[in-house]
């Protein structure tokens, strides 16, 4: 198993998902610059947290432009897995290989906290070694994650049962007191409709770990793994 | 850039006692800049000396106080003097932390002025050679029911968390009290926390001569340029704006630097490196040369500038925020230059 | 050419910058304020042949990079003046 780490100018957190990956798990991580074109063998790249690019324009607009995307955009179009936390997942969208887009928290404010998560759906390889309706706790971080899509989007994403993750409270319901965000839906984590690129604004890399208060992100950064090892690379 | 015809124009306004009262100088401290220069200092030097000696830069005031404060044990690495504190923690790590005031800054714009503030004492601790992992701050508010205050605390939170936001150090605590004592005059303190490898100290010393003095980070313009200078006549003729005396904080470029900074330091190539903060270049280069016991020459016509028709005043004053001067090992300079490109 | 290029949130997309600012609005007094989108300002300056080809320009700079139309709608003007 593979795993690549795409450092953006202003990433912040591409340090925590290598470190969660390799001290934690054990993983065999490279990191990505993201001048360099893609290259080499990877099962997942992960696009990490921060503020790409300073976020001037919109986040992650200007990084979906950076050299390093196109060929990510090519592995991801071949099956490759995609995993986009926070700034990755604004990204994500921004370049299209997500639909919605995230924007500003409706409360204005940066939110800091922990959140519980319900998963919606286990028939993705981000989610493969989780149960339906099993709860994560996770922290976010943000003050642009209030994930919006058209009503026809949205439709569409329930159809296809692309949203995997929701903001729910700690008996696992959706209240709007548990979304912290406003996001439509309580929506906190979409795939798309290949089910191979996998976005969310909670941070599984800030939770591998119960000496830093809980290991519930390793869950599916294990499920990422099993599914790689199962199976090869479709279309690879 | 400076051109050299507007520069060979410049007159400088004449020094008088106005100037020199203007300045915050008292005539005390006047005479005795005549007497280390053996002659009368021209406007420029006027100026260096007064952001040299002001209390900012030099603690005239409250060194008195803080001669009180333990600096020595068998743990601490590096004491006052340097660009942050440094303590041992064992394990080949050391600590290295600092804390400082953006009082007045804060007070005028709340957001940019808590903003800087936190940008420049991480550049501090970064500047050690360690990485910043955690900030603090400890902050004084006027009266709750002030009309001011709520404005002033919504701006200088905003401003303290969304600059360490951007660069990925979080703001893990701090204190926060009011009292109509701090109506007019709040207190902003930025403290931030870095890991470094004892081996990986790094200190703000120029030393070697003939070594190179690098200029990285963003351009200068003419911000937060000593306010005494705003109320000089000399510059008048020149029919500007008001100019900005308000710095305005850039995380991304921070983090940039940051990252540069750091992955130079894996190298050999440093041998001295500070954070151009309050009295900017100046301040930055007599310290560096100070710590070195030798000089240091700047060609100020090769500083990067922001805005046009800058005078050597404001170049060597300018308090623009994301810069950082380096001294270097002769012949790594092309190096150096890629890793920041 | 002179181009401002006016970029605000869609109708439908949530704007709580608009709300809070309509709501200071409301507790300043101005009562007869309402809808309060709050939007992004563009200037720049182009070098086009004709301002039929600045706008196509301008376009697709706002399709590609400068607005998200997931969420933004945006218009421009075009003004002629220098353009460096």
């Amino acid at each position: 198993m593979r795993w690549g780490v795409i450092t953006f100018p202003g990433s912040c957190d591409d340090h925590d998902v290598f470190d969660s990956l390799k001290s934690e798990l054990g993983q065999k991580v490279k990191f990505l610059w993201h001048k360099d074109e893609f290259a080499g063998n990877f099962d997942c790249v992960v696009l990490p947290g921060g503020f790409s690019y300073g976020d001037y324009l919109r986040c992650g607009a200007m990084a979906r432009f950076s050299p390093v995307m196109r060929g990510l955009m090519k592995f991801a179009q071949s099956g490759g897995r995609v995993l986009g936390v926070c700034n990755g997942f604004q990204i994500l969208c921004e370049s299209g290989l997500l639909p919605g887009a995230l924007v500003r928290n409706a409360g204005l404010q940066f939110v800091c906290q922990q959140v519980h998560l319900r998963v919606e759906e286990t028939d993705t390889p981000f989610t493969g070694g989780l149960k339906k309706g099993q709860l994560l706790r996770l922290p976010v971080k943000h003050g642009e994650g209030c994930y919006y899509a058209d009503p026809k989007t949205l439709e569409g994403l329930r159809k296809n049962r692309q949203i995997l993750l929701r903001y729910v409270d700690a008996k696992g319901k959706p209240t709007a007191s548990a979304n912290p965000n406003g996001s439509l839906d309580n929506i906190a984590g979409v795939c798309n409709q290949a089910r191979n690129v996998f976005g969310l604004m909670p941070h599984p890399e800030d939770a591998c770990s119960q000496l830093l208060g809980g290991d519930d992100g390793a869950k599916i950064f294990k499920s990422i793994a099993a599914a790689c090892a199962g199976k090869a690379r479709p279309h690879a | 850039m400076l051109d050299p015809q507007r520069h060979e124009e410049y007159v400088q306004p004449a020094v008088s006692p106005e100037l020199v009262a203007s300045h915050g100088l008292t005539t005390d401290e006047y005479q005795k800049i005549v007497k280390i220069l053996g002659r009368e200092p021209n406007f420029t030097e006027l100026g260096v000396f007064s952001v040299m000696w002001s209390e900012h830069c030099s603690y005239k005031s409250s060194r008195y106080y803080l001669k009180n404060l333990p600096t020595e044990g068998p743990y601490v690495l590096q004491g006052p003097g340097e660009n942050a504190g440094v303590v041992d923690i064992g394990g080949g790590l050391a600590v290295a932390f600092k804390m400082e005031s953006h009082n007045h800054p804060s007070f005028i714009e709340p957001y940019q002025g808590a903003a800087t503030g936190v940008g420049g004492i991480l550049r501090d601790i970064f500047t050690m050679g360690a990485r910043p992992i955690a900030s603090l701050n400890s902050l004084r508010f006027g009266s709750i029911d002030h009309p001011r205050t709520r404005y002033l605390l919504s701006g200088v939170v905003a401003g303290i968390g969304g600059y360490g936001n951007c660069i990925g150090v979080p703001t893990v605590g701090g204190e926060c009290y009011f009292d109509e004592c701090y109506n007019a005059n709040i207190l902003v303190n930025a403290f931030t926390l870095g890991i470094v490898k004892k081996k990986h100290i790094f200190t703000g010393i120029a030393k070697g001569v003939g070594n190179p003095v690098i200029y990285v980070g963003s351009k200068t313009g003419r911000d937060g340029i000593h306010g005494a200078t705003m109320a000089s006549e000399s510059f008048s003729e020149e029919k500007e704006q008001r100019r900005p005396t308000v710095q305005v904080g850039d995380p991304f470029t921070e983090k940039l630097l940051l990252e540069a900074c750091l992955e130079l330091m894996e190298k050999d190539f440093i041998i001295g490196i500070q954070d151009m903060g309050a009295a900017g270049l100046t301040s930055s280069s007599a310290e560096m040369a100070g710590r070195g016991g030798c000089g240091v020459e700047l060609d100020l016509s090769a500083v990067p500038l922001r805005e046009e028709g800058m005078t050597p005043y404001e170049i060597l004053l300018s308090e623009s925020q994301e810069r950082m001067l380096l001294v270097a090992e002769k012949g790594t300079e092309d190096e150096i230059k890629k890793i920041f490109d | 050419m002179r181009v401002k290029i006016f970029i605000s949130l869609k109708n439908g997309v949530l704007d709580p910058q608009g709300k809070a600012i309509e709501r200071s609005l409301h507790t300043l007094g101005f009562d007869e304020v309402q809808d309060v989108r709050a939007g992004k300002y563009l200037e720049l300056a182009v070098d086009a042949p004709s301002r039929p080809a600045a706008e196509a320009r301008v376009r697709e700079m706002c399709d590609k990079l400068l607005a998200n139309t997931v969420i933004e709608d945006y218009r421009f003007e075009l003004s002629d003046g220098d353009g460096d």
